[in-house]
């Protein structure tokens, strides 16, 4: 009989084959390893990219809701205001706003050019840039780009694009920035929205054009009817009234709704002849419409202008610029009025409006208070 | 127990392996998405510069001999390009675009007066897959200038392949010429009209002193005869007339200066147009008449609008 103790065997890898499995594994590894991270790193490139446009979206959305740019950073709150002001336009969090995939910060560049000239108007136009400093989390230097060290310069330094000079240069540089190294960036501007909102503005103002001079020929109609209605006086022939008592005088008037000049006070020849008419009309004076461009505030301009609209016929939003908001509410900024549209004379001080007793037409719509005591033109 | 500890960690490197690949196959798809969205928005980009600026201002979308890389590398359209290579013949993706323009040999007729140069445009991206899968109507097409013998109907109707990611955009500036002639036009009508005003108030008030005269005459001489206000209209040294607006002060007296500016405004290349009037008497009637300015015409070809405005008492 075998005497010797059974020793059960214990269950497990022998060393030989922790050795080959270990071995095994590290060859793997070892294989795959530079794929895997190149493959990591170019997902998190894709990443950064998909947040990057997340965040033009969202200042594209920004910008047409309240037709200004989010603020710069300065030096003190980097990438706070800006964050903070996209925070309702995007999903994502201000982490992922405020710092690139390789939590880096990114850098918000803006300007605002306000020179641009398009067919006579002066534009305001938007542009701005988000910068990523990439995998390497180094920021590279390129015409426009501004670096301290390896991160990106505050929004002040004078190498940004944005800080160029004259602004039409700050324009130029935006349209030929590219980027070094790994560095990402995307571009946002305007001005394609903007030509479209100028665009819509002249087409408000034609349609107001053209509302007003039916208005006023209607108008014309009804008050030659109702002087040559009127007794008339058998040794002088003349009516009694004085809106008509003078031969020619009812072409010469203006029947468009009133606009009030700022300086001066109403136009007291249009004014009190449209009143006039009204009056004898029975038309009361208190449901006028009057556009009075010397308003204490926009508001209670675009109210007289959405009235006039009403009047016209034409949609309430009419009343107003597709192009310019009133920075203290962030509400369309209302048009201007002229009853009477005969322009200054080209001269010293640009006093007097000549002619205002003249039969001009038709009405005038501007986007400025050309009436206001120091006008920014004599038209 | 060693082999589930072997199993967790490769379950743990699979996972993490697979959350990898998983936000890979997500952001891909909509990364794409978004650079094809950024590519279209220039596109669209360019078709409203050129069709609510550049046509507008220069009365064409560009000079014939101007070649397109010029014309892309105005800075109007650069500031639009996609991406983050500061190059406006490239898409969002880095990769070369197909840019093609035609412009018409012929001009397109808005009307009886006027006839005007149009430009066609087609902008092509091969999309994600880098690959250009688009046929184009005709072969030369090599580098990114012109397409000769293409029309705009043609042009047109270049669309990508079914299946294809290739993003097409062909457009042409023909709108905004017509908007711009239509412009033209209501402000020369609107010049007429304000003369025409200033002409009947003046007329209404000669002939009724005219007429306040006679009857007061009457009253003393019952036989009086009427006075014949034709004749009195041309040789009345008080009778009225049409207002001369080839004068910059009438222009502005009228109020109609700024009309007058805008019709006949200086373009880029010096060209511009010209409103006259022309009257053998300027008490009876007289014609207003746009027309391109002989010695520098503007990029519209032929331009002669005219109204004419008729005098005399009715």
């Amino acid at each position: 009989m075998n005497s010797q103790a059974f020793t059960p065997r214990r269950a497990g890898f022998t060393l030989v084959e922790m050795v080959l499995v270990v071995a095994a594994m590290a060859i793997l590894l070892g294989a795959s390893a530079p794929p895997i991270f190149r493959f990591i790193q170019q997902r998190d490139v894709q990443v950064e990219q998909n947040n990057l446009q997340e965040l033009r979206r969202a200042l594209q959305a920004y910008v047409a809701d309240r037709n200004a740019l989010p603020p710069a950073d300065d030096v003190s709150t980097p990438a706070v205001e800006w964050a903070n002001a996209l925070a309702g336009y995007t999903n994502l969090s201000a982490l992922q706003m405020t710092n690139d995939q390789w939590g880096t910060p990114r850098a918000y560049i803006q300007t605002v050019d306000n020179t641009r000239n398009v067919q006579g108007a002066t534009v305001v136009i938007n542009y701005a840039t988000f910068f990523s400093r990439g995998p390497d989390r180094t920021a590279q230097t390129a015409p426009g780009i501004a670096i301290v060290g390896t991160a990106f310069a505050p929004p002040l330094d004078s190498a940004w694009w944005s800080n160029q000079n004259p602004v039409s240069a700050r324009v130029t540089q935006f349209g030929a920035l590219a980027t070094a190294g790994d560095d990402m960036m995307v571009k946002f501007t305007d001005y394609p929205e903007k030509l479209e909102r100028y665009n819509l503005t002249l087409t408000r103002i034609d349609r107001i054009a053209s509302a007003l001079e039916a208005l006023a020929r209607v108008n014309y109609s009804e008050t030659v009817a109702y002087c040559s209605g009127l007794p008339r006086d058998p040794t002088t022939n003349l009516t009694n009234v004085a809106l008509c008592d003078t031969p020619g005088r009812v072409e010469r008037l203006v029947y468009y709704p009133i606009g009030e000049q700022s300086s001066g006070g109403p136009s007291a020849a249009g004014v009190h002849r449209y009143e006039a008419i009204y009056a004898t009309n029975n038309t009361p004076l208190a449901d006028q419409v009057r556009v009075n461009n010397s308003a204490a505030s926009n508001d209670l301009r675009r109210a007289d202008m959405v009235k006039l609209m009403r009047l016209l016929g034409l949609p309430d939003d009419y009343c107003c610029s597709a192009l310019v908001s009133d920075p203290t509410n962030n509400q369309p900024m209302p048009f201007f009025y002229f009853s009477n549209p005969r322009p200054r004379g080209i001269g010293a001080g640009c006093a007097g409006r000549p002619g205002i007793d003249a039969p001009k037409l038709p009405a005038r719509l501007s986007t400025t208070n050309n009436d206001a005591a120091s006008p920014p033109t004599c038209g | 127990m060693q082999i589930a500890l072997m199993l967790a960690l490769f379950s743990l490197l699979a996972g993490v392996m697979s959350s990898y690949v998983v936000t890979a196959v997500v952001s891909t798809p909509q990364l794409s998405k978004a650079l094809a969205s950024e590519t279209l928005a220039y596109f669209r980009g360019v078709d409203r510069v050129v069709n609510r600026e550049f046509t507008p201002n220069q009365l064409q979308a560009m000079p014939v001999n101007m070649t397109m890389q010029d014309f892309m590398n105005q800075s109007a359209i650069r500031q639009l390009a996609p991406g983050q290579w500061g190059n406006p013949m490239l898409d969002a993706w880095g990769r070369s675009l197909r840019v093609m323009r035609q412009p018409l040999r012929q001009t397109v007729a808005l009307s009886r007066e006027v006839s005007v140069p149009v430009t066609g445009f087609v902008f092509i991206s091969a999309g994600a897959d880098g690959v250009f899968q688009t046929e184009l109507p005709s072969q030369q097409i090599a580098g990114s200038t012109n397409t000769a013998g293409l029309n705009l109907a043609r042009l047109q109707s270049i669309v990508a392949p079914t299946g294809s990611d290739d993003l097409v955009f062909a457009f042409t500036d023909e709108e905004a010429q017509r908007e711009t002639y239509a412009m033209v036009k209501a402000r020369l009508e609107r010049i007429a009209t304000v003369m025409m005003k200033d002409y009947q108030t003046k007329i209404n008030v000669f002939k009724a002193v005219h007429d306040e005269a006679y009857r007061v005459q009457l009253l003393t001489n019952p036989t009086a005869v009427a006075p014949d206000l034709t004749v009195l209209l041309l040789t009345d040294p008080n009778a009225p007339s049409f207002a001369d607006v080839n004068t910059e002060a009438a222009r502005r007296d009228l109020g109609v200066l700024e009309e007058f500016v805008a019709l006949e405004r200086m373009l880029p290349n010096n060209g511009r147009m010209r409103v006259e009037l022309t009257s053998s008497n300027l008490r009876l009637g007289a014609t207003l008449t746009l027309s391109n300015f002989s010695t520098s015409p503007s990029p519209w070809p032929v331009v002669n609008l005219s109204i004419v405005l008729n005098g005399g008492i009715n």
